[in-house]
């Protein structure tokens, strides 16, 4: 049996999500609501739970606020979201679970059975660890660390250590810096909506570059990007125009 | 000075004019005929004994046949001829020109006792007789012919003598005055002096009244300068003594010259401002010479006397252009001498270059004016884009209203019917499609997998409706990778379900298809409804929307173009969408 609390400004939010979460009487129990993120501590504090279902847009202290004020972050969080505003991008960087409302039962199920396995030994949350250190930072710091979820485990990689990405369907395969090659199961356009800001380039349909790594544009039957490593990535006609204004503009 | 070129007069004897002299007997002798046969009435050639006093006469306006100073010591015949500043050097070859001291003197080839002489003068000529005085008159007559042949005055004593203000030459006072006498241009006037009843002449002299023209004999411009000056230095010099070049010494012919009045015309090069021309007459007065100046047919310098007391006009300050020089003497003012020159434009003055200047400066203009319109036009259609791109989005930032509001209908019978589940389940779906719409209508381009989900759950929400079937085949594409025009495939979708599978509930079927071809996508949408002409006005105001929108993204797209096909049969309807080089 997992405990979990609900944090969330609205009572009909509460009550809806308790009622979704009925169906799973048997393998969660809400041991305590919070209607703001003061109260919010107080009974994560108090119960320490191994589920927190967290709204992020709440009046006062946010979501992200309130997991920043805890000294210990040794439980999973479940975020409840009304629609993808600023923040939902730093927890898909973290590649933690989120929730959107109205939320959908199927998505619930999902979400409830991963907490679970996850919960089962107890530890520090690492994901949720990652997550506060890079609302910390400044954006565009490519010391940050991104979530890479493979089938078998989590990865936090720095950003100046991935070369590039390739699509691989809904699959991504990542190059890294010391050759290690990592397939993580995000199609790679959410790999550009999060890597762009720090200076990755979408030179193709199917590759997403790190700009550091570009040594050369090389112009033969196509265009080119010459890598650091002598990989060369073709530059698609519609790109090209784009890809010339971004790696001279950052 | 002034009496060395009074002196300096001598008389042309011309060998033609005694031809001149026999064709106007000839002719005077048939008017004398024709004027008997009239009953005698005057010849029209007018004459006359001039009557002015004495003490009137100028004499230092006249030139003389003789300068003797011995004339004294014989008899001679003295013809005075008004001066007017003018003389015509170099046209008597008969004259034997020499002189002693200050002053010139000659003696004719023909002696002195017979002289012809002419005058321009439509004024009077006078004779004095040197070494006939007072008191050896009465043993001398004369008599005054009329082109040799009319006696106008008969052998007659001299009666009249010069007075002590006579001063002419160096002849002596109280000298015989045969008097003064004119006619009229083209006839002569001779006075024969003999002893009486001695019927041999003892001199004779014949005044012709000559018509004149000034004639130019050079034209010098301003590389000709210095042998103008010698010119100038040595007056009565011929050129071909100078050793002239003969620029424009050649063709000098004036408008009235020319028989078919077109003289020629000298064209000068561009800028020779300064233009001499050097007449063939002995000019010692300003006024003795009148010209006036026309440029391209306006008058530019009226009549007016000569600049200089020489016979050159000297022009100043010309420009390019087409002149006529118009030029003649103060004494026969009728008698004009007209020529034509032309100075030639510098190649920026030319009509061709002011022509190409125009044409140019239209054409500049006319760029300018097109830059500018087509500056505004491409503004224009910036903004017109701008406005449709912006019409789209409003557009696709819409979920049908007709579809949304079905919908809603569609939860609250679920709900009446208390089917919670299901209720819930339409629900959600529906907030998905609306969280999708709005996400992506922000975007021109998605992922077409992102694209695939939102026409899955549309399709998922109007099967709970329709109860049709649906598929998405994919066949080797990375629908993660490629991009599509977000909310492309959309309206299709939806045209399909409105148009052609509703009425048919469970034998209906979508069929959504993407496929590879070489470099080019195609995607097709196949419904099996009774279909619908593509011309047909009711195919929807989505369908046509993707029309506009296509053609608006085949403008931004390089060597990419997206193509949409309908075909409409009466148990199908396909769209078909070719996506040229898009992998």
């Amino acid at each position: 049996m997992v405990s979990g609390v609900i944090i969330d400004d609205e009572q009909n939010n509460i009550l809806n999500l308790q009622l979704l979460l009925d169906k799973y009487k048997n393998e969660i129990t809400i041991s305590a609501t919070a209607m703001n993120a003061d109260e919010g501590i107080k009974i994560i504090k108090q119960h320490s739970p191994d589920v927190v279902f967290l709204d992020i847009q709440m009046p006062g202290k946010n979501g992200f606020q309130l997991l920043q004020a805890l000294p210990h972050l040794d439980f999973e969080v479940i975020f409840v979201t009304a629609y993808d505003q600023y923040g939902i991008q730093a927890v898909k960087f973290a590649a933690l679970d989120y929730l959107l409302k109205p939320i959908k039962a199927e998505e619930l199920q999902y979400a409830i059975h991963k907490v679970i396995e996850k919960s089962l030994i107890k530890k520090q949350n690492l994901q949720l660890q990652n997550l506060v250190s890079l609302l910390q930072q400044s954006p565009k710091n490519q010391q940050q660390r991104i979530a890479l979820p493979s089938a078998t485990e989590t990865r936090f990689v720095p950003v100046h250590e991935i070369i590039h990405c390739e699509s691989k369907n809904s699959y991504t395969l990542i190059y890294l810096l010391n050759n290690e090659k990592v397939l993580v199961s995000k199609a790679i356009y959410e790999y550009e909506d999060l890597l762009s800001d720090y200076g990755f380039i979408r030179c193709h349909q199917s590759h997403l570059v790190n700009r550091k790594f570009v040594k050369s544009w090389i112009k033969k039957d196509g265009d080119y990007l010459l890598l650091d490593d002598g990989t060369e990535l073709p530059v698609s006609r519609q790109k090209k125009m784009a890809v010339k204004t971004a790696l001279v503009s950052f | 000075m002034l009496p060395d070129i009074i002196f300096a007069r001598h008389y042309s004897f011309h060998i033609f004019r005694k031809k001149n002299l026999h064709s106007e007997k000839k002719r005077l002798f048939l008017l004398c005929i024709l004027a008997c046969i009239i009953n005698c009435t005057n010849a029209q050639v007018k004459w006359r004994d001039d009557s002015i006093p004495f003490n009137k006469i100028e004499w230092n306006n006249m030139s003389t046949s003789y300068f003797s100073d011995d004339a004294d010591k014989m008899i001679a015949l003295v013809t005075a001829i008004p001066y007017n500043g003018i003389d015509f050097i170099g046209m008597n070859k008969e004259l034997d020109l020499f002189y002693t001291s200050s002053y010139y003197k000659y003696q004719s080839n023909l002696s002195n006792h017979f002289q012809k002489l002419d005058t321009y003068d439509s004024g009077n000529v006078y004779f004095v007789t040197p070494g006939i005085f007072k008191n050896n008159a009465d043993s001398f007559e004369f008599r005054i012919l009329k082109d040799g042949k009319v006696v106008m005055k008969p052998w007659c004593e001299i009666t009249q003598f010069t007075d002590s203000n006579f001063q002419l030459n160096s002849f002596r006072k109280f000298c015989g005055f045969l008097g003064g006498y004119h006619t009229g241009f083209n006839h002569f006037i001779t006075v024969e002096l003999r002893r009486k009843n001695n019927l041999k002449n003892i001199a004779e002299s014949s005044v012709y009244w000559k018509q004149i023209h000034p004639h130019i004999a050079s034209v010098y411009t301003s590389d000709d300068l210095n042998i103008f000056l010698k010119r100038l230095k040595s007056a009565y010099t011929s050129p071909e003594e100078l050793n002239e070049s003969k620029k424009y010494t050649e063709e000098y012919s004036t408008i009235e010259d020319s028989l078919n009045h077109r003289a020629k015309m000298w064209i000068f090069n561009a800028g020779e401002s300064n233009l001499i021309f050097y007449l063939n007459a002995s000019i010692y007065w300003k006024g003795a010479l009148e010209y006036s100046l026309l440029k391209n047919g306006k008058v530019v310098k009226d009549w007016q006397p000569n600049d200089y007391d020489n016979n050159f006009v000297w022009l100043h300050n010309l420009s390019n252009g087409n002149y006529e020089l118009k030029m003649r003497y103060r004494m026969q003012r009728p008698n004009v001498s007209t020529y034509l020159f032309k100075i030639k434009p510098f190649w920026y003055q030319t009509n061709a270059f002011v022509a190409a200047c125009i044409i140019f400066g239209l054409l500049l203009l006319t760029l300018i004016i097109f830059f500018i319109l087509s500056r505004r036009r491409l503004a224009l259609q910036k903004t017109k884009t701008q406005k449709l791109q912006l019409e789209l989005r409003s557009v696709r930032s819409q979920l049908n209203p007709h579809f949304v509001f079905n919908a809603l209908s569609s939860i609250q019978s679920l709900l009446k019917q208390s089917k919670l589940e299901e209720a819930d389940y339409y629900f959600t779906e529906f907030s998905s499609l609306l969280r999708d719409t709005m996400r992506n209508n922000e975007k021109e381009m998605l992922p077409l997998h992102i694209e695939l989900q939102t026409i899955e759950t549309y399709v998922k929400l109007e099967q709970l409706r329709f109860a049709f079937k649906y598929q998405i085949k994919i066949e080797d594409i990375d629908t993660s990778a490629v991009e599509v025009p977000s909310l492309l495939l959309q309206p299709i979708i939806e045209n399909a379900v409105k148009h052609g599978i509703s009425k048919m509930r469970k034998e209906g079927e979508i069929i959504l298809s993407v496929t590879s071809k070489g470099k080019d996508m195609i995607i097709t949408i196949m419904d099996n409804g009774n279909g619908f002409s593509p011309s047909q006005q009711t195919e929807g105001f989505g369908l046509k929307l993707t029309k506009e929108r296509l053609n608006l993204i085949n403008q931004t797209l390089i060597e990419q173009y997206i193509d949409m096909h309908i075909e409409s049969k009466a148990i199908a309807t396909t769209v078909l969408f070719t996506f040229k080089n898009w992998l």
